[in-house]
């Protein structure tokens, strides 16, 4: 039985590998030590609140890191969902619409409106599972970056 | 002209010009809510807002929320708004605002300054480009749940 609770500075170790595991999905090179100072940074500040998706044995399954934000239009906070990931052994068994499911009531309760993402093109796998979370593409904006 | 970091004592300078930019992007016009949210803003540290000035008028704004890309273990800015006063348009204004908020993430280290816009406003995506920003819609897709 698959369990989502908040994590906490507690539970950074917990945390690290995953998130050292997810951003080496994205091609970065990975780096425990950097994480744990990130991580620790954001936590720290209260710059993010995270998720674990957890089995019985208290063994990991999963994360989901959202970083609040606003939406200056309608003056409300925004919620990003930033971060999600589940481990290869745990996929397919709706760990990611279970912590999808804790960061929408965790934007609830932040009085967002919206809760938002950004996927890339090419990963349809992801895109399956937030269109089964309910989430609509959004055809009105285009995103730009400045690379510094 | 000159660019100026906002702070509460411009909260009277700066509300009109907020409302006005919600006002822009249909919502109802309405000073008190405006002012109130940019107040919040300012005591909470949430935001930081760049305006332009002439004198005693104030021709534009942009406001940036601060934020992270985790992949990269980096802040990042969100330039989240820019307004610049129907009679001060095409004086670059909009250019002189954007350099301030490029200026504040080079300075803190941020890995860039991410920003949306409506895939109608041309005059907007010239500017961005112009400005050496790059449309992300190929490699990336945004999604939203109302919650």
């Amino acid at each position: 039985m698959t369990r989502v609770v908040q994590g906490s500075l507690n539970d950074l170790e917990t945390l690290i590998p995953m998130f050292d595991a997810y951003r080496m999905f994205y091609k970065r090179e990975g780096d425990l030590d950097g994480a744990r100072a990130y991580l620790r940074a954001r936590l720290e500040r209260g710059e993010a609140t995270f998720f674990l998706a957890l089995e019985g044995s208290g063994a990991a399954l999963g994360f989901a890191l959202c970083y609040s934000t606003f939406s200056s239009v309608v003056m409300k906070p925004l919620v990003i969902l930033n971060d999600l990931y589940t481990t290869q052994a745990a996929r397919g068994q709706g760990v990611g619409a279970a912590l999808i499911d804790a960061c929408a009531n965790f934007a609830r309760l932040e009085g967002a409106t919206v809760l938002r993402l950004r996927t890339a093109t090419d990963n349809e796998t992801a895109q399956r599972v937030y269109d089964k979370a309910g989430f609509k593409r959004d055809a009105v904006y285009y995103t730009y970056d400045l690379s510094l | 002209m000159k660019i100026i970091t906002a702070t509460l004592d411009h909260l009277e300078l700066i509300a009109p010009l907020f409302n006005a930019y919600r006002v822009f992007y249909d919502q109802a016009s309405d000073l008190e809510a405006a002012t109130a949210f940019l107040r919040e803003r300012f005591l909470l540290r949430e935001s930081v807002i760049y305006m332009a000035l002439e004198g005693e008028t104030a021709f534009g704004f942009t406001q940036l929320y601060p934020s992270f890309s985790s992949v990269n273990l980096r802040r990042l800015w969100i330039l989240n708004d820019l307004f610049v006063i129907p009679e001060a348009r095409g004086q670059r204004v909009g250019e002189a605002l954007i350099g301030a908020a490029v200026e504040l993430a080079q300075t803190s280290g941020a890995v860039g300054v991410q920003l949306e816009t409506a895939h109608t406003n041309l005059s907007g995506q010239k500017l961005y480009e112009r400005l050496g920003f790059q449309r992300e819609d190929l490699a990336y897709r945004t999604y939203f749940l109302k919650v």
